[in-house]
């Protein structure tokens, strides 16, 4: 199978960089990543992953099936706390598991902040558990609309 | 109505899916991955990459495709309107490129009673040309208040 194992190009163009297995260290914070939600890019969503349900974009039928107005898709938060994860790495390719439980909704004009923290390493396959979640601040309280995320990354 | 928990373990048609570069690009543009490799097929080629990356949670394109054959099947009983997203898991062999022929197979894999709810979890494989496994996604939906009653 074809597994890259040179370095990745960071975002900026600049110098590559590779996240190594010795690098890592159990308790090490992901750089947090926040994304203030604005319908423009539920919209953008919806079209780009083609989950075009009404609750998403329409705020008459949103209220019509009993939620609060409009609310993003769950999908998305995942893909903002997926981020934080290919950030901190560099790439996508050593991503071998992520999961998550979906738990509150969130809604337009909310800042979603995703973080992340390593959990455990285990040398002799060269992975790393990473713990990820959600977090937003509505009415005074610090809410996780995603909650027990989990990813297992492979590094060289 | 409870779910039809015979049907653990039923397979439905695979759905067939390009991947495109421009799709790609798109999606990466609607989750804000700025990151060269997801958007320039030559930066992810000098990063060690076969082609243009999509991002981790990219698959979720194709079980949007092959998922309502599962979610509209008579014989499952599943009412939509009580459907809320409980849990989602993305298991990786490789990352999903650009030119990639992918066939998204789901598979009702378990359907549990957990109090007045059910979950139903959905198993897709994504399988490459020669049948090679790049991605399996794990959906479970929760079915609120459709458990038999205690």
């Amino acid at each position: 199978m074809h597994r890259p194992r040179h370095a990745h190009l960071p975002r900026d163009g600049g110098e590559p960089v590779s996240l190594r297995f010795e690098d890592v260290n159990v308790g090490d914070e992901l750089p947090e990543r926040s994304n203030r939600v604005d319908r423009a890019q539920l919209v953008m969503y919806a079209g780009a992953s083609g989950d075009f349900n009404p609750i998403h974009w329409n705020e008459e039928f949103a209220r019509m099936v009993g939620l609060p107005g409009v609310i993003s898709h769950g999908m998305f938060t995942m893909a903002l706390v997926t981020r934080a994860l290919t950030d901190w790495l560099g790439d996508a390719e050593p991503i071998r598991k992520v999961s998550v439980q979906f738990r509150k909704e969130v809604r337009p004009d909310e800042t979603v902040v995703a973080r992340g923290r390593v959990e455990e390493k285990d040398p002799d396959t060269r992975t790393v558990r990473v713990s990820l979640w959600a977090e937003l601040e509505r009415e005074g309280e610090t809410i996780k609309p995603i909650k027990n995320g989990e990813a297992i990354v492979e590094l060289p | 109505m409870p779910l039809n928990s015979s049907l653990i373990g039923k397979e439905y048609p695979g759905v067939t899916y390009e991947v495109g570069r421009e799709k790609i690009r798109e999606f990466a543009a609607a989750v804000g991955e700025t990151a060269a490799i997801f958007h320039d097929p030559e930066a992810a080629k000098q990063a060690g990459h076969p082609e243009q990356v999509a991002p981790p949670t990219f698959p979720t394109v194709l079980h949007l495709k092959s998922g309502p054959q599962v979610i509209a099947d008579p014989e499952l009983g599943l009412n939509y309107a009580l459907v809320v997203h409980g849990t989602q898991e993305f298991e990786y062999r490789r990352p999903v490129y650009a030119g990639d022929i992918l066939t998204a197979t789901p598979r009702i894999a378990d359907i549990q009673a957990k109090g007045p709810h059910e979950f139903l979890t959905i198993e897709t494989t994504m399988t490459a040309a020669g049948g090679e496994v790049v991605c399996i996604a794990r959906a479970t939906l929760i079915s609120r208040g459709t458990a038999a009653s205690q």
